[in-house]
């Protein structure tokens, strides 16, 4: 992306290619590689939409370039939320692409993954979660165990420590 | 001492795959797994157990990292305050 490799329309008519140089969710009539990612209202909106727009704003205005914008945005955020400015910009454009390909407009929710949670067990049913977490610093591993009914209440815990660390996979069986 | 009508879930795709699985593993996890099947078919009934993603497993994550300071075993009948926050949020 960085290296100028995507294929927007307006790289395609550069190399040759006789297409269209519209956008692929508004009006514009020049999409490239700026207008996916920063210039397109749709783009803005999931920029508006994941907290991220005046970093990315901000970023634009110091950089001279998008390359830049990103790399100064990937200097300067915290881990959570570089994670989050890579998943938008993968998400961005896979929708343009499903679009562009498939004339698929429904890819937009895909943006809204990371709002995964924690699922109620079905009426009469109990839900046990187990997790196994190692701590290198006191040489212990611990493992945690939750039961929880059909409306999410806590009914019973269990907890175990372990005073050595062991793989993994043997402990998170 | 029976059971039923329990949803197991880890966060540890290895674990689950290997636990539904019938494949005999003699390796040091694989024996583990083994008595756990064997564990898990006596003791339940109407019963599952299957792979979510860590986001899902909060709650647990949270209580293993806190045992881990912890010198024995403990078993809780009313919340741990480690996990209160993370159980009131996921009831929303």
């Amino acid at each position: 992306m960085c290296r100028g490799c995507l294929p927007t329309h307006v790289r395609l008519l550069g190399k040759g290619v006789n297409c269209p140089t519209s956008c692929a969710s508004c009006a514009s009539n020049h999409e490239d590689f700026v207008h996916v990612f920063f210039d397109c209202p749709f783009s803005i909106q999931v920029w508006n939409m994941t907290c991220l727009w005046s970093s990315v704003q901000y970023a634009i205005f110091v950089t001279d370039s998008a390359t830049g914008a990103i790399f100064h945005l990937l200097e300067n955020l915290s881990v959570e939320l570089t994670q989050r400015l890579s998943s938008v910009i993968w998400s961005l454009w896979k929708h343009r692409n499903l679009i562009v390909w498939k004339c698929n407009i429904d890819a937009a929710s895909s943006f809204h993954q990371n709002h995964i949670m924690w699922q109620p067990p079905g009426v009469g049913r109990y839900k046990c979660n187990i997790d196994v977490a190692f701590s290198s610093h006191t040489n212990r591993t611990g493992i945690g165990i939750c039961v929880r009914d059909a409306e999410g209440t806590f009914v019973l815990a269990k907890a175990f420590p372990y005073p050595c660390t062991v793989p993994v996979d043997v402990g998170e069986a | 001492m029976q059971f039923d009508n329990v949803d197991f879930e880890t966060d540890s795709k290895v674990t689950a795959d290997a636990f539904l699985s019938s494949m005999n593993d003699l390796s040091e996890s694989g024996c583990i797994i083994s008595s756990c099947r064997s564990l898990f078919s006596n003791l339940f009934s109407n019963s599952s157990v299957e792979f979510v993603r860590r986001q899902d497993n909060a709650v647990a994550h949270a209580l293993a990292i806190e045992v881990t300071s912890l010198a024995s075993p403990i078993v809780y009948f009313d919340i741990p305050n480690c996990i209160e926050s993370l159980i009131i949020n996921e009831m929303l």
